[in-house]
């Protein structure tokens, strides 16, 4: 004779929010970048060639465009 | 007493989608439980609890629910029951995209939306089998010995240089003529090209497999990448390994640049050096996705910084009750984290501020420099002097793509709320989340758990992955 209930199918040992607590997410991708902000620092005012340089590139974000 | 005599069509969870890795522990984690990794097909890695990851791998779309949750509670040690087994399945694998459907196809892979202050405009430019073709021999660069004699003669020559006094008339006499200017251009982009290459040689030294190199906007200003979602698979020191090998290639470009001073004398070559010694000092700010940022991240074993922002944030305040985090970390990372927030929160606040303060002179100044250019590179093209116009042009572009950049930044906010308008026009609630992809119902799921939210319901510790 079998001692074995029907309820003991659905004994969990595991409540619900257990269940769905449970850690399961994509992560962030891994795209490793190189800012190439380098192409705007600095550049000559073609017109005249002499000491006339605009920075711009990252220094943007930095509000640090400056003459020289 | 006889059966029923029906036949009962039990639920047969899908098996994983072919294709899938099952990688075993994320190694590193700042996490206080353990964290399991798995590669989708699509190459994006997802992070599974101990119980999540030992019922991914139980997964073979042949034996029902009941047989996988018997299978699972003795490896386990605690009972799981088919309806256990079912949420599992249909509310937390399923919807990742990890699981068939129930007619053999591909599941839909879930659209993240955009990465905080991620890369924007993202396209390929060398597919990731040349990548990893061309990572067979330069991985060698990696070895040991390599770096120690990459490392010392970097900082003799640095030495050398400043001693030497040349350091400022190396970049004056870079700036002052156009065919030295596209030189520099030049050896810039290549030496942004090889920083990928120098990420992907050194994934590939660790064990995994370098993606594709491409090209995008990041922010408001033109960038190179290289996709290492498979670091993810490596451990701690190698996944820092692969974070700095951008900026140990620029180290090896430099080397061989001063060399080639040293041999012909060019000047233009020591400008370059020393703007690159920029171009790498700027890669260690933490607070932007460079490189500075990923080795905090490997260092405190937390993949996504960003997410931890505002439960940080709201410790501070005294009216509400603090955010949780997304995951409980070990005391070092976690004050790693914390002073990571510290410092980047009133970076990113005072560049933004600074930022919209100057932005009407800013773009100002960016229309007048295209203006500018444009009428340069026409004066050159008509006077046969194609250098200078191949100077201008690169002028061009440096002042257009931040224009196109800030209307990217500007315009995908604007594109969501355009998209949403009629829903907030009309008070319209967004749709009910997809049910269960299982029958949950047949266990009794739907009859939910009378032990929800009792003060006797255990919570589950991961114990690791238990013995076979």
């Amino acid at each position: 004779m079998s001692h074995h209930h029907m309820s003991d199918h659905h004994r969990s040992d595991f409540g619900l929010a257990d269940l769905e607590g449970q850690l399961a997410a994509e992560l962030p991708s891994r795209d490793l970048l190189l800012g190439v902000s380098l192409l705007g620092l600095p550049l000559v005012g073609l017109d005249g060639l002499n000491a006339n340089i605009d920075t711009s590139g990252p220094n943007w974000l930095f509000g640090g465009v400056g003459q020289v | 007493m006889g059966g029923s005599g029906q036949a009962v069509d039990l639920p047969r969870p899908g098996r994983l989608v072919p294709g899938t890795e099952l990688l075993g522990r994320y190694r590193g984690s700042g996490s206080v439980e353990e964290v399991y990794l798995v590669r989708r097909t699509d190459g994006r890695m997802i992070q599974l609890s101990g119980l999540l990851y030992l019922v991914a791998e139980a997964l073979d779309g042949h034996r029902t629910s009941a047989e996988l949750a018997t299978d699972l509670s003795d490896r386990l040690g605690r009972r799981l029951t088919p309806g256990d087994v079912e949420v599992l399945v249909g509310r937390k694998l399923s919807p990742l995209g990890l699981v068939e459907e129930a007619d053999g196809t591909d599941p839909a892979v879930p659209d993240r939306g955009p990465q905080v202050l991620g890369l924007a405009a993202r396209r390929r430019v060398v597919p990731a089998g040349v990548v990893q073709g061309a990572t067979s021999g330069l991985q060698h660069l990696f070895h040991p010995a390599v770096v120690v004699f990459v490392v010392a003669a970097l900082v003799a020559a640095d030495v050398w240089i400043v001693a030497s006094g040349h350091l400022v008339d190396s970049v004056a006499h870079l700036l002052g003529r156009a065919d030295h200017l596209l030189a520099a251009i030049v050896l810039t982009v290549v030496a942004g090209g090889f920083h990928e290459l120098g990420h992907a040689a050194a994934s590939r030294y660790g064990g995994a497999r370098p993606g594709e190199i491409g090209v995008g906007i990041y922010l408001i200003w033109p960038a190179f990448f290289n996709d290492l979602n498979d670091t993810y698979r490596l451990g701690r020191a190698a996944r820092i390994r692969a974070d700095l090998g951008g900026v140990y290639f620029n180290a090896v470009l430099m080397v061989v640049l001063i060399a080639s001073y040293g041999a012909t004398g060019y000047l233009p070559l020591l400008g370059v050096v020393v703007a690159h010694h920029v171009l790498v000092l700027q890669q260690f700010l933490p607070f932007l996705r460079l490189d500075g940022y990923y080795l905090v991240s490997d260092l405190a074993g937390v993949p996504d910084l960003f997410a931890y922002v505002r439960p940080v944030l709201s410790r501070m305040r005294f009216w509400a009750p603090p955010r949780p985090w997304p995951q409980r970390l070990r005391r070092r990372p976690r004050a790693i984290v914390t002073a990571w927030v510290a410092v980047t929160v009133p970076a990113l606040v005072g560049c933004l501020a600074l930022l919209v303060v100057s932005l009407p002179r800013l773009m100002g100044e960016a229309v007048a420099g295209v203006e500018l250019h444009a009428g340069t590179v026409a004066a050159a093209l008509a006077g046969g002097d194609l250098t200078s116009a191949a100077v201008g042009l690169v002028a061009l572009v440096v002042y257009a793509v931040p224009l196109a950049g800030l209307a990217l930044l500007a315009g995908r906010p604007l594109a969501r709320l355009w998209a949403r308008w009629p829903a907030i026009l009309t008070g319209a609630t967004p749709p009910a989340p997809a049910p269960p992809v299982l029958g949950t119902a047949y266990w009794g799921v739907a009859e939910a758990d009378p032990r929800a939210g009792s003060t006797t319901a255990r919570p589950f510790q991961t114990t690791g992955r238990p013995r076979r």
